[in-house]
């Protein structure tokens, strides 16, 4: 090749050839999908390269509700200088998400620390041995499971006071509950079984179901239906119907009485956790008087401790629940999920 | 097996289907017979009900229709029914048949309209456009279906008892595990059977392939099916067309948009959710343009059939499958990085796109890629000129489906989303279980912005390529 022809000529443009280029581009009809796949598979590639960069952080698995963990977790970092991922539990799941996927990763456990809004799918898990042997958990603050009236349909006066009152026929097709198998609603149900015994609690439920109330997949629905008049009555959560008032439904909680039930925030250390010290730290942090007072401030929590409310509550005895669940569970899913 | 249940659940997923079908066809008719620029606007409205969440659209219709609503005086229908469940199931996924008839329609040839003039009203309707849009409704049919057959949260708000609800208790109690931490097959293919089977039947009887007549007139105008659809049909499908997008668009967006506080929030939401948005628009866009592009390389292999299983299968049993392959030492960087979860979407909606771009590939036109293998094109070359021009509305079509449905998907991620991974959708079912309506209603809009992007991009990049820009010689 002789050095005249490897020299380019005089009159090469480069903006001509530039814009030639372009002009091919956009002539190119699969020109957008290669661009898509392209960018796509370059920004993965970037999104993998992170994931050995985020190894050294400890991962937190919550159901509290995210507004309210979010600030406790940027706090925890700027205090301690640990930083943490979390990863949040969806209404989509009826709250058990993060609890099944716990146990799905027992093999090999992402999460470190286990934030849950409720008591009993923490202590399944524990006695399935997902948390560390010793020091596995404790309970934090608590809310309570509240009777919710619509103040425009219902005067506080003539409210029931029992849960036996919401099978009289003057509330048929007034009550509203979340299905009674998932999230809290199953917790109390199964907390009244311990209260009224079996027989007892057999025929309230009956009795509850063939009252026709609204069963519905949420406790935040179960607000909004009684909040919007489509109710009277609601069984739901203290939080939830926090979260309706600030709303501004016309909704007012009846007081606590001995069929209410108190559900504790927990906090958890799983087993084998890939960062055990700032694990730790964490779990120590959640449990300290400022962090509760600050959820019981936004409503997130409804009191510090047990200790100090003087109304007598449901007392459950976990162990005698935990070995009933399934014969209750099959009992309550005959009552209640038949067409 | 609680067959009750089962019942309600094919009776409210059958009927949702069936009305579907029927005002996505009608609303086809009026679209294929206005102006393309009409019938892209309009598309675009139609498609917004497709994006709508299911609970603010059953709010909207509880305020209307609901014990205390303010039609109930002078309208008292039942909403808390299973009428009332197809009712808002049908609003909800009718857009699914009408993209589904127009992308078939797209193939219509003027001469088959000129060809015989008593070909017109209903025959037109009987003899050419059913026949030709047959195969892409079934499709659609069959989507429709799994989505209403899955979905617990309407008929769960109606009072409607469905068989989701059956498989939700034992995913709290029993959670798909066997005692030894191992996933239980047993458990979660009994439950999931009857979620599968009639899906699976409808797929068998889906009509086979389209024959791919040649193509020599090009395209009819809408100027000369709507003349040979005459005023009757022209103006009726206009009339039912105009009132469901009225009643399924109009009416949940009106409340969404005119609530004040969703326009104070929208500003903080934006703020505190950019991360979010990324994340819904790239695991979207990522995995759809994945599985219209494996459909590309593989249409010619025999999977049609195989590939519905992921995406009729609840996504909670595809999250446990996945954490079940994935969460082990050999491939963990994948399980712990956003990949995992493109993977989920890419395996669920493989079988949309995958079925959709085969369907086309197999019916395009032989005579041109006869002459153009005589002109010596093959490989790229033959995809790109001849090929791609005739399956791109039915690949488009497919990707935005599956786009819109990747962007609401909250089952199949939601146990295995890694930390910093949420979505818009994960976060919206987050915020509604603690009753954060108003930021709960600015992340719909900033979600229904997601769901119309691709057309404003697509718009955008048609008027790129026109004259007017510049960039063509």
């Amino acid at each position: 090749m002789s050095g005249e022809a490897a020299k380019p000529s005089s009159d090469y443009n480069w903006r001509e050839d530039l814009a030639r280029f372009v002009r091919m581009l956009f002539h190119f009809d699969p020109f957008w999908l290669v661009a898509v796949i392209g960018l796509s598979a370059a920004l993965l590639f970037s999104l993998l390269a992170q994931v050995n960069r985020r190894q050294v952080q400890p991962v937190v698995y919550t159901s509290q509700d995210q507004v309210y963990a979010e600030p406790i977790l940027r706090d925890f970092t700027g205090q301690t200088g640990i930083k943490v991922r979390a990863v949040y539990d969806s209404e989509a799941v009826k709250t058990v998400g993060l609890a099944n996927r716990l146990l799905a990763e027992r093999s090999n456990p992402q999460c470190d620390v286990f934030w849950n809004n409720e008591e009993l799918r923490t202590r399944q898990l524990a006695a399935q041995n997902v948390f560390r042997q010793t020091n596995a958990w404790a309970a934090i603050g608590f809310r309570s499971r509240r009777v919710v009236i619509n103040t425009n349909r219902l005067a506080l006066v003539n409210a029931p006071r029992r849960f036996v009152d919401l099978t009289n026929s003057t509330w048929r097709g007034k009550v509203a509950l979340a299905y009674p198998l998932f999230g809290t609603t199953a917790t109390h149900f199964l907390a009244l079984r311990q209260h009224w015994g079996d027989a007892t609690w057999q025929a309230w439920c009956r009795a509850l179901q063939s009252n026709k109330p609204f069963l519905v997949d949420g406790n935040s629905v179960v607000v909004n239906l009684v909040g919007r008049g489509e109710a009277w009555i609601g069984l739901t959560d203290s939080d939830d119907i926090a979260a309706g008032q600030r709303e501004g439904l016309p909704l007012v909680a009846l007081p606590l009485s001995e069929e209410a039930l108190l559900v504790p925030n927990t906090v958890a250390v799983v087993r084998g956790a890939r960062h055990p010290l700032e694990a730790q730290k964490l779990f120590e942090y959640l449990q300290r008087p400022e962090v509760v007072e600050r959820l019981v401030a936004v409503n997130a929590l409804e009191g510090k401790s047990r200790d100090e409310l003087t109304e007598r509550t449901l007392n459950v005895d976990w162990q005698e629940l935990l070995r009933d669940l399934d014969e209750a569970t099959a009992a309550l899913r005959g009552i209640f999920l038949r067409q | 097996m609680n067959w009750p249940l089962l019942q309600n659940s094919l009776l409210v997923a059958g009927l949702t289907t069936l009305f579907s079908a029927t005002l996505g066809f009608i609303a086809a008719l009026w679209l294929i017979s206005i102006n393309p620029v009409w019938r892209k606007r309009l598309l675009a409205v139609a498609i917004i009900a497709l994006v709508l969440p299911p609970f603010l659209v059953t709010n909207c219709w509880l305020h209307f229709l609901g014990l205390t609503g303010v039609w109930r005086a002078w309208l008292p229908l039942n909403i808390y029914s299973l009428g009332g469940a197809v009712w808002i199931l049908t609003l909800l996924t009718w857009p699914i048949a009408l993209m589904a008839a127009l992308s078939a329609w797209r193939r219509l040839e003027s001469s088959l309209l000129e060809s015989d003039p008593a070909l017109r009203g209903a025959a037109l309707i009987r003899w050419l456009l059913w026949p030709m849009a047959r195969n892409n409704l079934v499709l659609s049919g069959v989507l429709v279906f799994v989505l209403a057959l899955n979905n617990f949260a309407v008929p769960a708000i109606l009072q409607v008892k469905v068989f989701p609800a059956e498989m939700w208790v034992r995913f709290s109690t029993n959670y798909f595990l066997t005692s030894d931490g191992r996933f239980d097959y047993a458990t979660a293919a009994q439950l999931t059977w009857p979620l599968i089977v009639a899906p699976v039947l409808l797929l068998i009887v889906l009509p086979r392939a389209e024959i791919g007549w040649p193509s020599e007139h090009g395209p009819a105008t809408a100027r000369a099916i709507r003349r040979q659809l005459r005023p009757g049909w022209f103006w009726a499908s206009a009339a039912v067309s105009a009132f469901v997008i009225g009643l399924s668009v109009g009416l949940p967006l009106t409340q969404l948009l005119f609530a004040s506080r969703t326009w104070i929030e929208l500003p903080n939401v934006l703020r505190a959710a950019p991360d979010l948005l990324w994340n819904s628009f790239f695991f979207a866009t990522v995995s759809t343009s994945i599985c219209v592009a494996l459909a590309m390389l593989t249409w010619r292999l025999p999977i049609g059939l195989l590939l519905w299983l992921p995406f009729l299968v609840p996504g909670v049993i595809l999250g446990m499958g996945l954490i079940y392959i994935f969460n082990r030492a050999p491939v963990a960087w994948l399980y712990q990085s956003g990949g995992i979860v493109v993977l989920a979407f890419t395996i669920r909606y493989l079988a949309l796109g995958w079925n959709t771009v085969a369907a086309a590939m197999r019916s395009v036109d032989c005579n041109l890629t006869w002459a153009a293998r005589l002109d010596g094109a093959s490989g790229w070359t033959l995809f790109r000129h001849v090929h791609w021009p005739q399956i791109a509305p039915q690949a488009g079509a497919a990707w935005y489906v599956a786009y819109l449905l990747c962007l609401w998907d909250v089952e199949s991620l939601v146990l295995i989303v890694p930390p910093g991974g949420e979505t818009l959708a994960l976060r919206v079912f987050n915020l509604l279980h603690y009753g954060h309506n108003a930021q709960v209603n600015a992340l719909c809009v900033l979600l229904l912005a997601l769901a119309v992007a691709p057309l404003l991009i697509w718009d955008l990049g048609r008027w790129l390529k026109s004259p007017k820009a510049g960039f063509r010689e």
